[in-house]
């Protein structure tokens, strides 16, 4: 067999290529002992789970300019109750579905709101959320009385997930646990994605993002599946930001911040809109080149770069690395086919 | 079986239907007609929900639909093909075609009676709606309505654009469609086919019903003769 029927008959097929990503995945961390290095894979599947939620609700052709509010939703909120003596895993879940419920409320107004209307509405919320937890002292008290606790800004417990998850050893968190936490969070986010758009339902996403009226025309609920885009997806950002605060061991309002809004959506269109694989590949390159340039000494001014990278890739990559390498990879293979949108 | 009694509708200030009536019985071919302008895509989505009646009401079996969205009507057994064949243009044939019957269980019996009717769309139903020609759209579209096995079939400027030779096959095959038993409400401009083909009209001009009577008297008659059939 030469390496092109081998490629041809394995690599074309996205499930044989996603168990190969599986596997390379659970065996990394025996390969990469370096604290650095396994942090950076670890921020990368973060993203790809960020990136994944952002993707699945621009999938229903909603495009959200504020993502980075569901994602500080699901840190806070997950956090704060952690903090207050929930289990990590009840509050890491709680935080996700506080997230998803705010998104219910936004994509309540959002729902007859089309383009950049959804857009400035995402974006202002974003705004108003960062400044309701940055400027309000009021709402931080608010919540220590509930809880009785003593606030927020301190440093967290590293060692939060120390065996309460159940598949850990107790009190030991070591890099590689967080490592396999991150790594099946994110199998998880993909897959539920993956279903998602397969289903009855994303068939009905993928409908009101071509032609709406229409959508409605062939009997289907226009605002509740638009909801139930935002309610998944939401969760997911929510599911995400709720993991990520203790690994990063604390938080503040900075996760609400525009640089964390436009982040899934460089990563995604980078990747490939509206594919599964698109979040995946995008947030893998993009959070490569953000890693390297802060190697090479730059530090916000790296949001230049990305703006400059997003304007060329809409220009002359609009469907992203995506279509490219199934095309490089059928070249490879010699297999023609068509050049498929959904 | 859809009985549509004083409907007024209004875009903002502007008043676009005015008292409109009329009813369509099981198993007709139904045509409403006039010139551009009269209101006659109003009427359509008014029926689909698409747009809100000031008064007056629709009933579908005797149940009220005028307040119902757009999905349970649809749901209830009403199909539209839209003017100008709206389309999903990016998804396949067989995407379409599965689109239309989002609110339908039976698909795969439905399948084989569309394919049945437009052996075409079988042969290519992987290839994208976008990429058929103005005709075959025409026929995917009336057989993406067909997929959620309405009831009351509406067809929205069906001849709109396209060649006389498709012209006459959209109308047979509305004739066809008639015979199985679909009953059919024809929207058109090319109102001499549209009457050859139906069993009774209505002639709307700004926003009224002028006339009603069956085809074949509309047909004979003085000012539809004059105003549209250019006798």
């Amino acid at each position: 067999m030469t390496v092109k029927e081998l490629v041809g008959k394995y690599a074309v097929s996205s499930y044989s290529a996603y168990l190969l990503l599986i596997l390379i995945g659970l065996v990394l961390p025996l390969m990469i002992t370096d604290d650095f290095f396994n942090r950076i894979i670890v921020l990368t599947f973060f993203y790809i789970m960020f990136s994944t939620s952002w993707n699945l609700l621009a999938y229903s052709g909603q495009a959200s300019l504020g993502h980075a509010a569901f994602l500080g939703i699901g840190a806070f909120a997950s956090t704060i109750l952690i903090i207050n003596g929930a289990s990590p895993a009840v509050g890491v879940l709680m935080g996700a579905l506080a997230a998803s419920l705010v998104g219910l409320f936004l994509g309540l107004i959002c729902v007859r709101l089309k383009e950049w209307f959804l857009g400035l509405v995402t974006f202002g919320f974003a705004i108003i959320m960062a400044a309701v937890v940055n400027e309000s002292s009021v709402f931080i008290e608010a919540l220590n009385s509930l809880f009785g606790a003593a606030g927020l800004s301190g440093n967290m417990d590293p060692h939060m997930f120390g065996g309460s998850l159940g598949i850990y050893s107790p009190n030991i968190v070591s890099r590689d646990q967080y490592y396999y936490l991150f790594f099946f969070a994110m199998v998880g986010t993909i897959l539920a994605s993956h279903l998602v758009i397969r289903s009855k339902i994303g068939f009905a996403f993928a409908a009101i993002r071509e032609n709406q009226a229409e959508a409605s025309m062939m009997g289907v609920d226009i605002t509740r599946y638009k909801l139930i885009a935002f309610m998944i997806s939401t969760f997911m950002a929510g599911f995400a930001g709720a993991l990520f605060a203790p690994y990063n061991y604390f938080i503040n309002p900075e996760i609400f911040s525009i640089h964390n809004s436009f982040m899934p959506i460089i990563m995604t269109i980078s990747g490939g809109i509206g594919t599964i694989g698109g979040p995946i590949i995008g947030a893998l390159v993009i959070n490569l080149v953000w890693e390297q340039m802060g190697l090479m000494g730059m530090s916000i001014d790296r949001l230049l770069i990305l703006g400059l990278i997003l304007v060329l890739e809409i220009l002359f990559l609009p469907k992203g690395l995506m279509p490219l390498m199934k095309k490089l990879l059928n070249k490879a293979s010699g297999i023609t086919s068509r050049d498929t949108p959904l | 079986m859809l009985k549509v009694e004083n409907i007024n509708v209004s875009y903002g200030s502007v008043k676009i239907l005015w008292d409109v009536n009329f009813h369509i019985d099981e198993g007709e071919i139904i045509t409403i007609i006039g010139p551009n302008g009269a209101g006659k895509t109003t009427i359509v989505k008014t029926l689909l929900g698409l747009i809100r009646s000031t008064a007056g009401t629709i009933k579908f079996y005797g149940d009220p639909i005028h307040q119902a969205p757009t999905h349970q009507i649809v749901k209830s057994g009403i199909a539209l093909v839209p003017e100008g064949r709206e389309l999903f243009p990016r998804m396949t044939i067989m995407e379409n075609l599965q689109m239309g019957a989002y609110t339908s269980d039976e698909r795969e019996d439905t399948l084989k009676w569309v394919f049945n009717l437009f052996p075409l769309l079988e042969e290519r139903q992987k290839q994208s709606a976008g990429t058929l020609s103005g005709g075959e759209q025409q026929m995917l579209a009336i057989a993406r309505g067909l997929m959620s096995r309405p009831k009351l079939l509406i067809l929205d400027e069906p001849s709109l654009g396209l060649a006389p030779i498709m012209v006459n096959t959209v109308f047979e095959i509305v004739k066809t469609l008639n015979s199985q038993g679909v009953t059919v409400l024809l929207v058109e401009q090319n109102i001499h086919h549209a009457l050859e083909a139906s069993n009774r009209g209505y002639v709307l001009e700004t926003g009224r019903i002028t006339l009603e009577g069956a085809s074949n008297e509309l047909l004979d008659n003085n000012h539809v003769k004059e105003a549209y059939l250019g006798m």
